[in-house]
């Protein structure tokens, strides 16, 4: 049987594997002291963030953004937060967008060899 | 009752007790060695596990053209284990094996095993979970 870290973990790679897949948008929310994100799951809310220094944390809040539940510090919440970074700053369409970019293309060898 | 109290027979039951304590002393000597070997080594090979199974979920976002790295990179998570594994008690040893024996089995990859794969990186973290309680642990040892 399960114990209780093995199912937040389990949740916690559902909720990278559907970052990953697009499945599970998150919004940015900036704050004073940290950039926080935001993702709608099933009708609930989650909150995550990190402060400088720190573990990141992952909670569940209410529509008016008062914390309801804070996930315990388990591994898997340093990828978690990897992977909503990468998708909230379109980081695959930037690169995609830099390796097809024309004006980016380095000089041909025929003319880096020109004299 | 103090016939049998003779210096042969006293002689014979200190023997065996004698090899009782050697085998109780040998078994802690080695599980102090164990403990120590773990609490020295740890840090280094978590962290480098830690990167091991971070890279692998980066590459499950791309994961058709990242087949062979992933391949790569889960062939060099199994030496990481095998030095955990050396390391710990019976109970974790069974765990790292599990995941040894789903690493073995998933060697070569296709484009169909990209579930297997999370199911591995899974598994790993579990893993990483379960050595961060357990370092946690030995330090009320000392």
């Amino acid at each position: 049987m399960a114990t209780e870290s093995e199912k937040l973990i389990d949740a916690i790679v559902r909720l990278i594997k559907g970052t990953q897949e697009g499945k599970i948008p998150w919004t940015l929310e900036k704050s004073s002291n940290a950039v926080r994100y935001i993702a709608e799951y099933k009708g609930r809310w989650l909150r995550l963030y990190a402060l400088e220094y720190d573990y990141p944390n992952l909670e569940i809040i209410d529509n008016s953004g008062t914390t309801l539940w804070t996930f315990p510090q388990v591994s898997g919440l340093n990828d978690l937060l990897s992977s909503v970074r990468y998708q909230t700053a379109d980081v695959k369409t930037l690169l995609d967008e830099i390796i097809e970019d024309d004006e980016l293309e380095p000089e041909s060898q025929e003319m880096s060899h020109s004299v | 009752m103090f016939e049998w109290l003779t210096l042969s027979n006293i002689g014979s039951v200190a023997s065996i007790l004698g090899i009782g304590l050697s085998i109780y002393l040998i078994y802690n000597v080695r599980e102090i060695r164990k403990s120590y070997l773990f609490t020295a080594r740890a840090p280094a090979l978590l962290k480098s596990l830690r990167t091991h199974s971070s890279n692998i979920k980066d590459m499950l976002k791309e994961f058709e053209t990242s087949i062979a790295e992933i391949e790569a990179e889960l062939a060099r998570c199994s030496p990481v284990l095998e030095s955990l594994r050396t390391k710990v008690g019976r109970q974790e040893r069974k765990s790292i094996a599990e995941v040894v024996q789903l690493i073995s089995a998933n060697k070569t990859l296709s484009a169909g095993s990209k579930d297997a794969v999370w199911d591995i990186y899974k598994e790993l973290l579990k893993l990483e979970e379960a050595m961060i309680n357990l370092q946690k642990d030995k330090q009320w040892e000392r």
